[in-house]
């Protein structure tokens, strides 16, 4: 019994006359780890920006949980447990490591005009254990030692790993990763590697990658899905889709790389 | 240490202020107090523009209902001037989620235009609406403040009840902006698809800014009826709130001490230039633009913030 997480029912996405994504029905199963894969412009960005709500579809359901979430704001699904990075970072560069990471917390969220300014020391002891959360999930990507540092400061794959820390800090059930190895060499990508399956399996989140790098979708994910100009051309385990001719086709004859 | 050593200092001085001036001149005592009301003026507005990254031209308008609020309920209600002056705050904190609601949907120039827009309006209504108003004649003879059956009369009364309104606001307004509001307005003003993509309503904490802007320009209005005791359309025109924008731009956005010593440079340059009295504003404005061209972030910009929002908890732990 494989249950879904997350559940596209034959999505579209129009921009005028371009069509992003061209009735894709998709499902995260509980427990894994999912990766798109495809040329470039093949509308897998456009694929998370319509599960996190930053774009609505032109037709078709979207589900979480059985529950059906197509016009719910980008902060309400982040209340639902959908958490995302970046392909191109997004951070506050002028703030702490520290502080990237505090802002997604619930509980910093939360806190109101009158507890703020009175600030009891029950309000102050609560703010240090949303510290201590913020830590922890730091610790898991490995970048508490830098928290006292400005993020803009940081080193390109060490920004993308502080990207995944805050996303953890939202308490996220359903993590979406956008090319999260993007920048980084060997060494990096093999401790992003670790990092991830640890998420996964010690965290139970769920986790949908979209990459490049076809030897790191290889090794970690549980199954794949492949798109092209908008459409699945494929879905399958790994073994599955290195043998998909169509694969082989959009790759080899949409990009020489 | 130093920085301590500073604090006090300063204190001293604006404490000691009025034994040094107020026997000098009652004029500039008066220039004392200006720079208070127009540094909580400021600092309001630098929740707004500096923190939510909203860009509101109408201040003014807050700062005038304020102190028609506050000037209507001490001649026609005989209130005290105590109780007043919270009121005056929360009615004018309301139009400032009033106006919030419908415009934050707007971004930048737009949004600036609407405020502006908003700013005419209420000025356009002190001075029509003469039934409650008196239109362009104002209302004059607000009684003063008393404390204990003691009367404000000079001004040295109110220069020190100033200095404690602009203390307290420097506190409230720090304490917000220091907690979670102040880090998801930052998060908005630096990127607001990604502040909703990480659960922050933006929607939400731009009211919030608003409000807060506005509650505080109330009481720089309510403290304004009290002093001058008379109030008309005059003291809340557009110029107003480009001035008081112009103070927390040179001050520093960003930065709430940078909009006390914007709100002195603003209020004290065009005192000292006044013997060349018709191009004092026209050196003001040069002044400002060269500001921008070679000092952007302001006087005393961002970057002395203190970065950390939850500097004493954590340092307390030694790590």
């Amino acid at each position: 019994m494989m249950e879904n997480v997350l559940e596209l029912q034959q999505v579209s996405v129009k921009f005028g006359g371009l069509v992003a994504l061209n009735q894709v029905d998709l499902n995260v199963r509980r427990g894994e780890i999912l990766s798109i894969i495809g040329p470039n412009g093949a509308g897998k960005t456009t694929l998370f920006n319509i599960m996190t709500g930053i774009y609505q579809p032109t037709s078709g359901q979207v589900l979480y949980n059985n529950q059906k979430i197509n016009k719910l704001k980008p902060f309400k699904r982040v209340e639902l447990g959908i958490a995302r990075t970046f392909q191109n970072t997004r951070l506050l560069k002028n703030m702490t490591v520290l502080e990237n990471v505090l802002v997604a917390h619930r509980e910093c969220n939360k806190e109101g005009v009158f507890a703020s300014i009175l600030a009891r020391s029950s309000f102050k002891k609560k703010r240090q254990a949303i510290v201590q959360e913020c830590m922890e999930k730091l610790e898991v990507v490995g970048l508490a030692d830098k928290a006292e540092q400005l993020a803009g400061s940081l080193p390109y794959g060490e920004q993308r790993l502080l990207e995944i820390a805050r996303a953890l800090a939202t308490d996220c059930e359903l993590l979406l990763l956008d090319e999260p190895a993007a920048g980084m060499n060997q060494t990096e990508k093999r401790e992003l590697i670790k990092k991830i399956q640890l998420l996964s399996k010690q965290y139970h989140i769920e986790i949908l990658l979209i990459e490049h790098d076809i030897q790191m979708i290889m090794e970690i994910s549980d199954r794949i899905v492949v798109l092209n100009y908008g459409q699945k051309i494929a879905e399958g385990t790994p073994k599955e889709i290195q043998n998909n001719h169509q694969v082989i086709q959009a790759y080899l004859g949409g990009e020489v790389d | 240490m130093n920085r301590k050593v500073l604090t006090f200092i300063v204190a001293a001085l604006l404490l000691a202020l009025p034994l040094l001036l107020g026997s000098v001149s009652e004029f500039w005592m008066h220039v004392m107090i200006m720079i208070g009301i127009f540094s909580i003026l400021s600092m309001g507005l630098n929740v707004i523009i500096g923190y939510a990254g909203q860009f509101a031209l109408g201040h003014a308008a807050f700062y005038g209902i304020g102190a028609y609020t506050a000037a209507l309920l001490l001649i026609n209600y005989d209130l005290s001037f105590w109780l007043v002056l919270p009121i005056a705050a929360v009615v004018t904190g309301f139009f400032g989620f009033l106006l919030g609601t419908p415009v934050i949907r707007l971004r930048g120039d737009y949004l600036g235009i609407v405020t502006l827009g908003f700013g005419e309006i209420v000025r356009l209504i002190f001075v029509n609406w003469v039934d409650v108003t008196r239109g362009p004649m104002g209302l004059p003879g607000i009684p003063a403040p008393k404390l204990f059956g003691y009367t404000f009369s000079g001004k040295i009364e109110f220069y020190y009840l100033i200095l404690v309104l602009v203390i307290i606001t420097y506190i409230v307004i720090n304490r917000i902006l220091h907690s979670g509001i102040g880090l998801n307005m930052l998060t908005i003003r630096e990127d607001e698809r990604l502040a909703a993509s990480i659960g922050i309503r933006p929607n939400k904490y731009k009211i919030m800014a608003f409000t807060i802007g506005a509650f505080f320009a109330g009481i720089a209005g309510a403290f304004w009826a009290a002093y001058i005791s008379y109030v008309s359309p005059d003291a809340f025109r557009y110029m107003d709130s480009v001035n008081i924008l112009a103070m927390v731009i040179l001050g520093g956005s960003g930065n709430l001490a940078g909009s006390i010593l914007g709100a002195s440079i603003l209020v004290i340059t065009p005192e000292l230039l006044r013997y060349v009295s018709e191009y004092r504003m026209l050196l003001l404005g040069l002044a400002i633009v060269l500001m921008m061209i070679f000092k952007p972030t302001g006087f005393w910009g961002e970057k002395h913030r203190k970065l950390n929002f939850y500097g004493k908890a954590q340092k307390g732990e030694g790590k």
